[in-house]
């Protein structure tokens, strides 16, 4: 059975290659036909019709100058989806490094919108996790190397937006009590947190 | 807690015969995310106890759960650095050593000894991601849950179109 998988799967690879001879291509095609893949094909996410468009809220009117626009459930980078928080919470939790700027911490934030602007880029509006309450005490920041922080369990009531690339990676949140929430970096890149004193 | 859709979940009632042995994927999950978090929330800074014995016994042992948590996150990380690597190895050489002064009764496994041992593959080969073992895993599933009549040597063809199809 090994020896069968292993065999198909080298077909399968010589099939994909850009120098596979050209009656072989044909007799793929006829393949494909014959047995279509189990994989479900994704639609394209950027073909947005006219119609979606619509005006652009009141909220992120002074935010944003386009006077419509479109509103998506979920925006797909790198095979990473990236949901609204009224989608899936837990996708929507981003952490991301504000204004853009590599040298700063990213910091949490949950999003709120995802924005199709009729230009065809992607933006994200962004409600920001808020820092802990002075004077709560983080039981996290003994360990470095486990990307745990307090925050609040509250989120910043002004939105701000981001762009897709500013975005490091998803993390996780646990509310620990009415006040602390407890953020976890889930980047498999970048662990290690500065120690809050 | 709220995760996003890739963290794969662990049984609710994990630790319960019923909830079965976990998989590999399911430990990793459970180590660098639930039970950390858990734990530092029960018996981290700030936490209440009966006892200050209790308290700096708990203490103690979280202190050391969370050196392997720590060795375990390291190992995991997909890029890999001088840094990285000899913290590693310190996280796993303390919890080894320290393992029989919390917990006496525990016997020291081979399983120990090879973790101290991933220290060097990681210098060799750089991120486990590039050598772990999941993606055999991965096939030994696909096979096992492959269609068959049990008589090997004759299914070669339908065993080519399961596999370029898939």
């Amino acid at each position: 059975m090994v020896n069968t998988f292993a065999k198909a799967a080298k077909l399968k690879n010589w099939l994909a290659r850009p120098d596979c001879p050209e009656p072989i291509r044909e007799c793929k095609a006829i393949f494909d036909n014959a047995f279509p893949s189990t994989k479900t094909v994704d639609t394209d996410p950027d073909d947005i019709a006219a119609s979606a468009f619509v005006s652009t809220p009141r909220e992120l009117k002074h935010l944003l100058s386009d006077r419509k626009v479109a509103l998506r459930a979920r925006h797909k980078v790198d095979n990473v989806v990236y949901s609204r928080s009224s989608t899936h919470t837990g996708n929507s939790l981003i952490m991301f490094y504000p204004e853009g700027q590599w040298s700063a911490d990213p910091v949490p934030g949950s999003i709120e919108y995802v924005i199709h602007r009729q230009d065809g880029s992607i933006i994200y509006a962004v409600r920001q996790q808020l820092p802990a309450p002075l004077g709560i005490v983080d039981p996290f920041k003994h360990y470095p190397d486990f990307p745990a922080r307090v925050y609040s369990t509250s989120l910043s009531l002004n939105l701000i937006l981001v762009l897709p690339s500013w975005v490091l990676c998803h993390y996780g949140r646990w509310h620990l009590d009415d006040k602390r929430a407890v953020v976890l970096t889930l980047s498999r890149v970048r662990p290690r947190l500065a120690t809050i004193s | 807690m709220d995760t996003p859709s890739w963290v794969r979940s662990v049984p609710h009632n994990f630790g319960l015969a019923a909830a079965g042995s976990l998989k590999a994927d399911e430990w990793r999950t459970m180590t660098t995310i639930y039970l950390p978090i858990a734990l530092i929330s029960m018996w981290g800074e700030g936490t209440i106890h009966p006892s200050s014995e209790d308290a700096s016994h708990l203490r103690a042992v979280l202190d050391h759960t969370m050196l392997l948590v720590c060795a375990v996150m390291l190992a995991c990380m997909r890029t890999m650095t001088d840094d990285r690597m000899k913290h590693y190895l310190k996280y796993i050489t303390l919890w080894t050593s320290q393992l029989r002064n919390l917990h006496p009764h525990i016997e020291h496994r081979v399983n120990q000894h090879m973790a101290i041992h991933i220290f060097e593959f990681l210098k060799l080969f750089g991120p486990v991601k590039s050598w772990w073992c999941f993606p055999f895993e991965r096939l030994i599933g696909q096979l096992q849950r492959l269609p068959h009549n049990h008589k090997f040597g004759t299914c070669s063809l339908s065993l080519c179109i399961y596999k370029c199809t898939f």
